[in-house]
């Protein structure tokens, strides 16, 4: 009896092993690394739900057939005999060091076939050798520069660059020139991580390459309790147009300092960070409107391209709040995989990036505005940027004029109006 | 740079100031009573800014309201460390003091991490936002009530340490322990005391800071680096000086900051720090 | 006898510095303890003030055991130690101190009247209270202190060399106000550098030699023996 128990059991676990080996690979592992806690969690959480729609997606979850969307009526990735997305989750804390440990354990224990992240350049810049050593074909938004001057060949700027998102500053400041509208002095402030620093660097070397001259930058810490002295600084300074690079919590500080101080320059542009961010909404109620930024993504934009509004009301359905430029880049980055994976007809890493590399999206086919396709550096060529201003706590694209759906308050009125 | 920049950013500098007094006076007086330095200071500030957050999410109470809850809760907080961790180690080498605070840092930073993850949260409040002007000169009500909150919990403590009975033993136990002893100042319940009433300090200041700052369990070194720099100002362990060491402190930080750049601040203050030790060892204001 | 020591070992660190010591102060005496240094005279305040517990024998306070007691329990029982170094809180000021001297008796006009009664004990005091004690001489801080110790209303009064370091007519003045506080009914047990002076105005004496007693006799017996002018004072005939 013992015996003949012994042999049963033996049998059950041969077929269940052999069973795993010998399995089509039913589904595909996506590892999303974002900061799910610390500083930005609020952003982290936009990024996980554009994901994780992304991927129902493909899955055949979210109805947009007919949409020209890619991934629209697909049910699994269609090369890869229906095979469905699987996403796991990693969590940043936005920190360097925390978010290359989590890519790393990611990587080597759920072993996924492509990775993204990590929103924060800082984290991207330090997980980017760690995908590069495993091979991990890896899709990010990261805007700093030095992401895609190292010749990675594993990772892939979806998003804009921060030459190309500081780009649209300039032709909305000329614009702004040509409706008659003065100002004096460019200043910037930002934090002293990589993503701060790369765009001040960008947004000087453009300045210089048009003969404007930044007249003062103000990098700071983010770990602080009190900004007056940066405010003031800008304030007596005279800066009218303000360049800000902040992530949450710091945001919230310096934009009730403004206030306090009573600084309202002309215009306040950001590459986005806290004033995507629902809590800098909770936190700053009205103050937050007049603020720019650069924008990729407006539930307005439904007017344009009609299939967008069907698929944001399907998501303000599903999370309670519209698709802001934080999930819509995460959406597309799925979107982005997934097309690479079923044209490599498989889940092996070296035919994944070469796909990659040939991926040439158009506009109609992904959520992002403009298309996706890699130059030789692998920065989204087709990445472009748009100027929305915060006008009752949503941005609104004010620029350029082809897709505003208002006009920009110009200048910031006085905080003693507000 | 126009007179009214200036003017203003002393005016701000003061508001922070004050705070880093307060905070300072709390790490001062251990110091004076026990030759102890608490590194795990500034981790009962941000557990006093966690239990103030809580409150007012939970509760809906307003932040600055949470003071006489923060402090009653710090200061029981105070007397157990003192009672379970200081205790036993007081009698030891200065080297297990140290580690012991140290590792008190740690316990209680990530314990904090592990409860509550490393997100920033932060209680809002209408009296934050709020600006006050006068003459020109601008101040939100947040920063204002902490100011003033901190001016009147360190008023407190000393008209407590100049005029009470335990007062006066508790600066008789700081200058000459044996003679206390010989005079049946018995050290150990007013240790326990100082202990409280230190952390009972950094209740205090936790739910005053806790209107215009975030809280996350890295948030102590915001407050007690610039703190330390407050105590040498103001002369290790003399509780007095520590406040006026708090507003230069807050001064020179947001002062110097603006005048030169704001990235160089906490440098600056460093910069003094260091020169007041290398010109005057005891402090500014040192006995 | 009030206070009785009783074949008392006491250790420091690792020297055994009370070596079966046994000394005895009647009610009313005044007791001096003489000896070289290192002889075990400080120790042996300091077992009986409850700083330093002994490691055998009994101290005893009429028929009660007070060894090893803590020193607020002994103060409550009457045993008062004023220390060898200067002891006085310096920040604090000359009234504050005095208030710290009552600190184990709940605060009420009595102490406050005991304070007055110290402060006119000791002029120089008196027009100073609210004074730093800093400001002080040697003199005065050992006034300081000898009042702050009467505040408890000793039944024995320990006195670690309270003239020591201080200027011949400043010891005088100090001897005056033990002579005066045993005419109040104070008992005192007292070490003393300066042996001379000391037996002149103590009844009894110890000499003491490596923590146990060589010599005991009346405080005028012992100044004119010659062992112990040859030991102690210098060999010199008494003035």
């Amino acid at each position: 009896m013992n015996r003949r128990l012994l042999v049963a059991l033996a049998i059950v676990a041969l077929a269940v092993i052999s069973g795993t080996v010998l399995a089509q690979p039913k589904e595909v592992v996506i590892g999303v690394i974002v900061p799910l806690t610390g500083p930005a969690p609020g952003t982290g959480q936009d990024c996980k739900l554009g994901a994780e729609f992304g991927a129902d997606l493909i899955n055949g979850g979210v109805k947009a057939e007919g949409s020209g969307l890619l991934g629209a009526g697909w049910n699994g990735i269609p090369s890869l005999g229906g095979a469905k997305l699987k996403l796991v989750f990693a969590d940043s804390q936005g920190s360097p060091e925390v978010g290359r440990a989590e890519a790393e354990r990611l990587i080597t224990t759920v072993k996924p076939s492509g990775t993204m992240g990590a929103w924060h350049s800082g984290v991207t810049v330090a997980i980017a050798p760690v995908i590069e050593r495993y091979r991990i074909p890896h899709t990010t938004i990261s805007t700093a520069t030095e992401l895609t001057q190292r010749g990675f060949q594993y990772l892939f700027r979806v998003g804009v660059n921060a030459h190309q998102g500081g780009e649209v500053l300039f032709q909305y400041l000329d614009w702004i020139g040509q409706q008659g509208k003065k100002w004096n002095k460019l200043g910037q402030l930002h934090e002293d991580t990589a993503a701060g620093v790369n765009f001040a660097n960008a947004v000087e070397e453009m300045a210089k390459a048009r003969g404007i001259s930044v007249a003062l930058r103000v990098p700071y810490s983010r770990e602080q309790a009190n900004m007056d002295s940066e405010i003031l600084k800008l304030k007596s300074a005279g800066i009218d147009v303000l360049v800000q690079t902040s992530y949450t919590s710091d945001g919230i500080i310096i934009r009730k300092t403004m206030r306090k101080l009573d600084y309202a320059p002309a215009l306040i542009f950001s590459q986005g960070g806290f004033d995507d961010d629902p809590k800098f909404y909770e936190a700053v109620g009205d103050d937050a409107n007049f603020g720019s930024k650069r924008q990729l993504w407006s539930p307005a934009l439904s007017s344009t391209k009609p299939i967008l509004k069907a698929v944001n009301d399907e998501f303000k359905r599903r999370n309670g709040r519209d698709i802001n430029d934080n999930s819509v880049r995460y959406i597309t980055m799925i979107q982005v995989l997934a097309d690479a994976m079923n044209r490599a007809k498989s889940v092996e890493s070296q035919a994944i990036q070469k796909a990659l590399v040939a991926t040439d999206l158009k506009a109609e086919q992904v959520l992002l505005v403009h298309g996706v396709k890699f130059d030789a550096k692998h920065d989204n060529v087709l990445g472009k940027a748009m100027v929305a201003q915060i006008q009752e706590r949503q941005p609104k694209i004010v620029f350029p004029p082809e897709a505003a759906v208002t006009k920009p308050v110009w200048p910031i009125p006085a905080w003693s109006t507000r | 740079m126009t007179l009214e920049i200036a003017l203003q950013s002393v005016v701000s500098g003061l508001m922070f100031g004050g705070v880093i007094g307060l905070v300072a006076v709390g790490v001062s007086l251990i110091w004076g009573i026990m030759d102890l330095i608490n590194f795990a200071y500034g981790e009962y500030l941000m557990w006093s800014m966690y239990l103030t957050f809580f409150l007012w999410a939970g509760l809906g109470i307003e932040p600055i309201l949470t003071v006489p809850i923060t402090a009653v809760v710090l200061f029981g907080a105070g007397v157990l460390t003192y009672r379970s961790v200081i205790r036993p180690v007081l009698r030891g080498p200065i080297f297990a003091q140290i580690l012991s605070t140290f590792g008190l840092l740690v316990l209680l930073r990530y314990t904090a991490w592990l409860l509550f993850r490393p997100d920033d949260r932060q209680a809002q409040s209408a009296l934050a936002t709020s600006v006050v002007v006068l003459g020109g000169l601008r101040v939100s009500g947040g920063e204002l009530v902490a100011f003033a909150g901190s001016l009147v919990a360190t008023t407190a403590l000393f008209a407590f340490l100049a005029y009470t009975k335990t007062g006066k033993a508790l600066r008789a136990l700081a200058q000459d322990r044996e003679a206390a002893l010989a005079l049946g100042i018995e050290p150990d319940r007013l240790y326990a005391l100082a202990w409280g009433l230190s952390t009972a300090a950094a209740g205090v200041a936790g739910a005053l800071v806790s209107s215009f700052m975030y809280v996350n369990p890295l948030v102590g070194d915001v407050f007690l680096l610039p703190a330390f720099a407050a105590v040498a100002l103001g002369g290790f362990g003399n509780v007095y000086g520590a406040v006026a060491g708090g507003l230069v402190i807050g001064v020179v930080n947001v002062t110097g900051g603006t005048l030169t750049m704001p990235k160089v601040k906490l440098a600056l203050v460093y910069l003094v720090f260091v020169g007041v030790l290398f010109m005057r060892p005891k402090g500014l204001w040192g006995r | 006898m009030l206070l009785t020591v009783g074949d008392v070992h006491a250790t420091y660190g690792r020297f055994d510095v009370l070596r079966g010591i046994s000394v005895g102060v009647a009610a009313g005496e005044i007791v001096a303890v003489l000896g070289p240094n290192g002889a075990g005279k400080s120790t042996l305040l300091k077992a009986i003030a409850g700083f330093l517990p002994p490691r055998q024998g009994s101290i005893r306070l009429s028929d009660e055991e007070i060894a090893g007691l803590r020193p607020s329990a002994l103060l409550r029982k009457g045993v008062v130690y004023v220390m060898q170094r200067s002891s006085v809180f310096p920040k604090l000021t000359i009234l504050e101190n005095l208030e710290m001297g009552a600190y184990i008796r709940p605060s009420s006009p009595e102490v406050k009247a005991d304070i007055d009664r110290v402060l006119g004990l000791f002029p120089q005091l008196a027009g100073r209270r609210h004074q730093r004690a800093e400001g002080l001489s040697g003199g005065e801080r050992r006034m300081l202190e000898i009042g702050r110790a009467l505040l408890l209303h000793p039944k024995v009064l320990l006195l670690d060399e309270p003239t020591m370091g201080l200027a011949p007519l400043v010891a005088d003045l100090i001897f005056e106000k033990i002579l005066e506080l045993r005419a109040a009914g104070t008992t005192v047990l007292m070490v003393e550098q300066n042996a001379r002076l000391a037996l002149e105005v103590s009844d009894r004496a110890y000499v003491l030699e490596q923590g146990q007693v060589r010599v005991e006799g009346r405080g005028q017996e012992l100044l004119t023996s010659d062992a112990v002018r040859r030991a102690y004072l210098g060999g010199a005939a008494p003035r």
